[in-house]
């Protein structure tokens, strides 16, 4: 079996990331490579949290079906990600790999850090989804121009190809508006100059967790009870791309928000004021919709000015 | 009831936030007001649907109470036993409850389900209803309406949605209502009545879903209140057979001229974008019939 080529992407749910996968296979296929592959890893489906998807591409069949450990490419479509966790996207990239990002904020490029030899190219997949207004059910979806990045920065794959795996799952506008994405991406695509102190030496990849083994009863552990907590999966506030913010002048305390609040993320103070705990609110906007005298406004996330 | 005294009335969140459920979920504004009004003394039994997950992994829980976690048919049964159980133990104060999707009710539970209402076992069931099996990515189950997208049905599926309530009703159990989680105030008023109630009490509860019917997360209150508005969920509840409207849908059962063409709420969704002229209009001549139904039917014993 000659060389695969491997590729792990980051998004969260609802970004159009598994099937910007499937499109780069389909693609990559068109291109002439005659081993493709293209796998969702999504856990539990939910929009908002954390997905991974894979591509294995190579000139021959490809019997290898797992996850990708080692990838020669990371592309991250939500910039949130690789503030969140930074080891944990470069985990396993290997050196002389390519980490591929969409940086919608240039104050977000100090945070990176890549394995040593790798090279980083950057587009603003944001900004392209929203000036074509691609969007669906309110959520951008970044994989779609990401894949025009792919293009520039591996050159494994050809605008033209793109346009054939595209035709085949779009028709009508619907087509125009997603290639003109890719169009656009491909044309923005930068290589990103890092300093010397970014570069950090390889991340090992995860491993998948061994169960030990059991011969008797006794071997088993003690009946897993779960412990309620609050965060049982983690600082959620992380999902969150726009900002609730109250006014407290407008605020007439009808404690609306606390009531349609489905995280129970909102508070309310020894004032009678609600409070919004940012570690925890998902940022749906349902208390911004409801309030009675628009007293919460949403506004775009940005988290990374505060760090 | 206004949310300020209901604050006063039940300030403890028993669904702790950073659980995994979505933006915006419409179930977990559900569970929410169900646990204020029940409190601490409650078992949860829940089969297998998202509140399976936004529950959250082991070490570590979402929700504050005793929760089980059961398989797809068999949550009523589990149910039945811990009632039993805890009858033996002379344990009186304890509420149990099933906490249960749409696919786990109207489809796979409906079995163990109509079993435990004809023994008139003494627990709570809830079915949240969000049209579809959304936990494992919007396929078409017996609750989805008719015209809706789901990825089983990609024109739109062409039967109509199964009334479970009424199914259950005429088991001849003590109460059986219907909620909707854009009236948390109206389920928390319910779910406090079904409390004092002995035997087997059903509340179905429509939790719009913003992945799965597509919308902005932020609409989630607005689409369950325009469900309201339009007729295409009512709001009622069957007590001892007696039929009676709350207050949302009575209100527009006097006055007309606030309901909202079913047109207005099947637009804000993007679930129904290949819905045809016919279907609508179809809805429509169902929900207008239902109406004049109901309007007969209000404070009379629907059981015969």
């Amino acid at each position: 079996m000659g060389k695969v080529f491997e590729v792990r992407w980051h998004g969260r749910g609802g970004q159009g990331i598994v099937t910007a996968a499937k499109l780069l296979a389909v693609a990559a296929f068109h291109e002439g490579f005659k081993g493709v592959q293209s796998i969702p890893w999504i856990g539990a489906e939910r929009r908002g949290a954390q997905i991974e998807a894979y591509n294995r591409i190579s000139n021959e069949p490809i019997l290898l079906h797992s996850q990708v450990y080692q990838p020669d490419v990371v592309i991250v479509a939500d910039p949130s990600i690789i503030l969140e966790n930074n080891e944990a996207v470069i985990r396993g990239l290997k050196s002389g790999g390519l980490l591929l990002l969409n940086i919608n904020n240039p104050n977000l490029l100090r945070f990176i850090q890549v394995p040593e030899g790798c090279s980083v190219y950057a587009v603003n997949a944001t900004m392209i989804c929203m000036d074509l207004n691609l969007e669906v059910a309110g959520l951008e979806i970044l994989g779609v121009p990401m894949l025009g990045a792919f293009a520039k920065a591996t050159g494994m794959i050809s605008i033209r190809s793109l346009k054939e795996a595209f035709k085949e799952s779009f028709t009508g506008t619907l087509f125009q508006k997603n290639f003109e994405a890719v169009e656009k991406a491909f044309t923005s695509t930068n290589k990103l100059p890092l300093k010397p102190d970014q570069y950090v030496s390889p991340i090992p990849p995860s491993r998948p967790v061994r169960i030990p083994e059991i011969h008797h009863w006794t071997d088993l552990p003690p009946v897993p009870v779960s412990t309620p907590s609050k965060g049982s999966i983690g600082k959620t506030g992380s999902w969150r791309t726009h900002r609730p913010v109250i006014d407290e002048e407008k605020c007439v305390k009808c404690l609306f928000c606390w009531m349609y609040c489905p995280e129970a993320a909102i508070t309310v103070n020894s004032e009678g004021y609600p409070q919004i705990d940012y570690d925890y609110c998902k940022g749906c906007g349902i208390c911004s919709t409801e309030c009675p005298k628009e007293a919460i406004r949403m506004i775009v996330e940005e988290r990374w000015e505060a760090t | 009831m206004s949310a300020k005294r209901a604050f006063r009335e039940s300030p403890e969140e028993y669904v702790l936030p950073g659980n995994s459920a979505c933006q915006g979920c419409g179930s977990t504004l559900a569970l929410r007001w169900v646990l204020k009004a029940l409190g601490k003394r409650t078992v949860i039994v829940n089969p297998a649907s998202c509140g399976c997950v936004y529950v959250g992994l082991y070490p570590r829980t979402a929700v504050s109470v005793p929760y089980i976690q059961m398989a797809f048919a068999a949550a009523p049964s589990a149910a039945s036993g811990i009632v039993g159980g805890l009858e033996a133990k002379g344990e009186t104060d304890i509420t149990v409850m099933c906490w249960a999707g749409d696919g786990g009710t109207v489809d796979i539970g409906v079995s163990s389900l109509s079993g435990s209402a004809e023994r008139n076992t003494n627990y709570i069931y809830f079915c949240y209803d969000n049209e579809a099996y959304m936990n494992t990515g919007t396929q078409r189950s017996g609750s989805t309406p008719l015209g809706a997208w789901t990825t089983t049905t990609p024109r739109g599926k062409r039967e109509n949605k199964k009334d479970m309530t009424l199914v259950m009703a005429m088991h001849r159990i003590p109460y059986a209502a219907t909620a909707c989680s854009s009236f948390p105030l109206d389920l928390y008023e319910k779910t406090k009545k079904a409390k004092t109630i002995k035997g087997m009490r059903y509340i179905h509860i429509l939790a719009p879903c913003p992945p799965g019917w597509r919308f902005d997360t932020g609409l989630t209150v607005e689409i369950g209140r325009l469900a309201v508005q339009s007729g295409m969920w009512l709001l009622y509840e069957i007590e001892n057979g007696v039929f009676h409207l709350s207050s949302p849908t009575k209100r527009l059962l006097e006055n007309p001229e606030k309901r909202v063409p079913v047109k207005k709420y099947l637009e804000a969704q993007g679930r129904f974008r290949t819905i045809s002229n016919e279907e609508v209009k179809l809805l429509q001549s169902f929900i207008d019939e239902r109406w004049e139904k109901i309007a007969e039917l209000e404070g009379k014993k629907i059981f015969f």
